[in-house]
């Protein structure tokens, strides 16, 4: 790959999706042209890139640089996102009516009313949360530079070796921030789904119920926690998905807020009271070892996330590292 | 002191900077030829700053665009478009006028 490809595919890196192919072509065509008329040589060609400016500060001069809530860079990331979680509520939604039509033992005028109403309230939360996030991002990024201030620290050598287009979006984030999104509808607008499922059997009939094991007596404070939490692991799941950050940007915003969702997860599992006290007694009374197991276990299952998690971040920090020297 | 100047200076240009561009693109240029031309007229322009202007430009409607095929390479021409002299002969008229008022300004006014 010559360095005019590597140049030209970092500044389209910067650019939207809409932008991508014409400038391709044209700063292609337009470099070509000034090369003609030079000596043709390696020297003159990294004479002219460096003349044109970093990567990123040409790319910042392709997009309008009127400030806007979320500008030209980030908005297609921005609307992919949206219709994530959108898709991610509708989803939840579906699942959470379908269970409570199947469970619930009455089904009531207002049961039918409020998940309409709660996917709404969810649809306008979601929205609401994903713009701030993007709206505080594009605020940290947008520069107000002169227009003919080429960065003199820029030079040909900080080119990469060679550049490769990078996916618009990948699996993963996808589905972290889906998970969220869902996440967030059930905790904040159907709890009670999360519960134990049992049939009783009731003169021939088996009836379904629904144990809740989130402790609605202290919900009101609980549950400032958990969507602090989620929030942080939206926020996460938006910088990864952003791939026009600077990599080790990208990776050291995000890893710092894993870390702190992760903080903000022991915290919320050590002080607050999310779950109804003896949860086993609730699933099979008085027999003791499968309380002692379930305790066990939750505990095993609790330091085994924990343990992965931090191995993750470290892993993400060491890959900064490795980037730096 | 010279840091302050430069930016100054900077500001003066930039304000111009449309104005000396679409003066030149009575007839279609391409991005390179474009720079060749300002510099004959001593109006130094890098291009870094001219080929995303063009873009800008003919966003706004003021440019007109049209891809030719030189030895066997893709080249986009620009050419100013009618409300684009529109909008020419109306900055041309301020800037003209702004000048005789500076001008005025400025004179005997040595300091």
């Amino acid at each position: 790959m010559n360095l005019i490809q590597i140049y030209v595919n970092e500044v389209v890196k910067y650019l939207p999706r809409q932008l991508k192919a014409e400038v391709k072509i044209e700063l292609t065509s337009q470099i070509m042209d000034m090369i003609e008329e030079s000596e043709g040589d390696e020297k003159a060609i990294q004479s002219i890139l460096e003349k044109m400016g970093s990567p990123k500060d040409l790319a910042d001069r392709y997009l309008n640089k009127e400030k806007s809530l979320i500008g030209p860079r980030y908005y297609d990331t921005y609307t992919m996102i949206v219709r994530i979680v959108m898709f991610a509520l509708v989803l939840a939604f579906s699942v959470t009516f379908a269970m409570k039509l199947i469970f619930s033992q009455e089904i009531t005028g207002w049961t039918i009313l409020e998940f309409p109403l709660s996917l709404f309230n969810a649809a306008i939360m979601g929205f609401a949360y994903v713009t701030i996030i993007f709206a505080l991002i594009e605020r940290n990024q947008v520069k107000i530079e002169d227009e003919d201030v080429v960065s003199k620290s820029w030079s040909v050598k900080d080119l990469p070796k060679e550049s490769i287009e990078l996916p618009t979006h990948r699996i993963e984030n996808i589905f972290e921030i889906g998970f969220v999104s869902i996440l967030m509808f059930i905790i904040n607008f159907q709890p009670q789904i999360i519960g134990i499922y049992s049939a009783v059997v009731n003169q021939e009939e088996s009836v379904w119920t629904i144990t809740p094991i989130l402790n609605d007596a202290t919900r009101s404070v609980w549950i400032i926690w958990v969507n602090v939490w989620l929030i942080l692991m939206l926020i996460s799941g938006v910088i990864k998905s952003i791939y026009r950050l600077e990599a080790k940007h990208r990776i050291l915003l995000s890893t710092f807020f894993d870390f702190l969702a992760l903080v903000m997860f022991v915290f919320m599992i050590a002080t607050q009271n999310i779950f109804v006290d003896n949860v086993a007694g609730l699933i099979a009374p008085g027999n003791e070892s499968f309380e002692l197991l379930v305790n066990r276990g939750s505990f095993t299952f609790l330091v085994v996330i924990l343990t992965i998690s931090m191995f993750d971040i470290l892993r993400k920090l060491i890959k900064v590292l490795k980037q730096s020297t | 002191m010279k840091e302050l100047l430069e930016g100054l200076v900077l500001e003066l240009r930039r304000g111009v900077l449309i104005l000396g561009v679409l003066s030149q693109l009575n007839q279609k240029e391409y991005g390179y030829s474009l720079i060749q031309k300002l510099q004959d007229h001593q109006f130094e322009i890098e291009a870094g700053t001219l080929y995303p202007l063009l873009r800008r430009l003919e966003k706004q409607g003021l440019l007109e665009s049209s891809w030719e095929l030189i030895d066997n390479r893709q080249r986009r021409y620009y050419q100013i478009s009618e409300e684009g002299k529109q909008l020419y002969t109306a900055l041309k008229k301020e800037y003209q006028s702004l000048n005789t008022m500076m001008n005025q300004l400025m004179q005997g006014e040595e300091l």
